[in-house]
């Protein structure tokens, strides 16, 4: 059975970003950038993933800190996603 | 050779009406940085400060960091800038490293860290409301005079070595860039690096020394959040490094909504790969 999405994001964020060492502190509401957890080459890493993974397209415009600075906004933006694909189909 | 705040007082004697500093609500003319600069000053007077002493910058980007770093060289002491990111850690070891005598910080860093700070060897902490005193070993150790920062490397290779930088030094460095890029009062750049790297030092010095706009966007690792930012303040200018323009090329639509009030690009910091380049 595959894992829920929020999972899936957590490990990806702590395999990349904290050196695999998450201890229980990264919340699901924590802003990344905030945490400092996140650059530049991070958000670029982080779409890419998404998209791979996920099989989405990510569009320019939805690079924005509301739908990508945690673990709980990507969740929501994917599901958002996932139901705007279903809909269209 | 003029020191940085002489420059500084000449360019808001020359332009006080013009935009300084643009973050959020927030838009200070040069007439409003000078009286929040004396502001920070009397406070740091009051907490103590005294020409030649080192005082820690432990800021995200910020209109208050501007105004606190001008302060601080105004009353003659030595700016030593850390990293927002920093870990408390690094903070202690740097406050030893260069006697610090005190810091200016966010009030959410000192709720987080307020018990190490105190006990750090410092005498002052400044937050946005308040300020704390602390008892302090008495010593005389005073910085050479015309210094005006210490700027720590990265570490890549090896212990961060910290780099004095005089008034004069930070003078020069800013007239070549202000002459090369011919900047005017009419030029607004937002603030993309972080003001404790040098580059991103040299990037706020040059536009206040030529009396132009700083815009601090919140989000600036965020092509669009930058794209928008550039584009109410009509920036004239864009500085980063390689991977800015990465993100700015492949996470926005940069290329299809040029802005027309651009007029300049600087890269530092590292080669630009020529794909990069020729994008």
């Amino acid at each position: 059975m595959a894992l829920p999405a929020e999972n899936v994001i957590r490990q990806f964020i702590v395999d990349n970003f904290l050196f695999g060492q998450d201890e229980g502190h990264l919340s699901t509401r924590d802003s990344l950038l905030e945490k400092g957890l996140i650059d530049s080459t991070g958000i670029l890493e982080l779409v890419g993933f998404l998209q791979s993974h996920f099989g989405l397209k990510i569009e320019d415009e939805e690079i924005v800190p509301s739908n990508l600075d945690s673990i709980e906004k990507i969740t929501r933006f994917l599901e958002t996603k996932r139901g705007d694909i279903v809909a269209q189909r | 050779m003029l020191s940085v705040d002489e420059a500084i007082k000449q360019v808001v004697a020359k332009w006080p009406g013009n935009l300084a500093v643009v973050e959020g609500d927030l838009r200070w003319t040069y007439d409003q940085l000078a009286r929040e600069i004396a502001t920070q000053q009397e406070r740091l007077r009051d907490a103590g400060l005294e020409a030649g002493q080192r005082v820690i910058l432990w800021l995200k980007n910020s209109a208050l960091y501007i105004s606190s770093q001008l302060a601080v060289l105004g009353l003659g002491g030595v700016v030593v800038p850390i990293h927002p990111d920093a870990l408390i850690e690094e903070v202690l070891r740097t406050i030893t490293h260069v006697d610090g005598a005190g810091i200016v910080t966010s009030s959410a860093k000192w709720k987080t860290n307020a018990q190490a700070l105190g006990g750090s060897g410092i005498a002052f902490a400044m937050l946005p409301e308040s300020s704390m005193r602390f008892r302090r070993e008495e010593n005389d150790r005073r910085a050479p005079e015309g210094l005006a920062q210490i700027l720590f490397t990265s570490g890549t290779t090896g212990t961060p070595k910290g780099i004095m930088l005089s008034h004069d030094n930070l003078i020069v460095n800013a007239e070549a860039v202000l002459k090369c890029l011919s900047l005017t009062p009419s030029d607004a750049i937002v603030a993309v690096l972080p003001f404790v790297f040098s580059y991103g030092n040299s990037v706020m010095m040059t536009h206040l020394l030529s009396g132009a706009k700083i815009i601090i966007e919140e989000y600036p690792l965020y092509a669009q959040c930058l794209i928008e930012s550039m584009k109410k303040e009509s920036a004239t200018g864009f500085s980063g490094v390689a991977s800015n323009y990465a993100l700015l090329l492949k996470g926005s639509c940069f290329r299809s909504e040029m802005i027309p009030s651009l007029r300049y690009f600087t890269s530092a910091g590292g080669p630009m790969p020529l794909p990069l380049l020729t994008k």
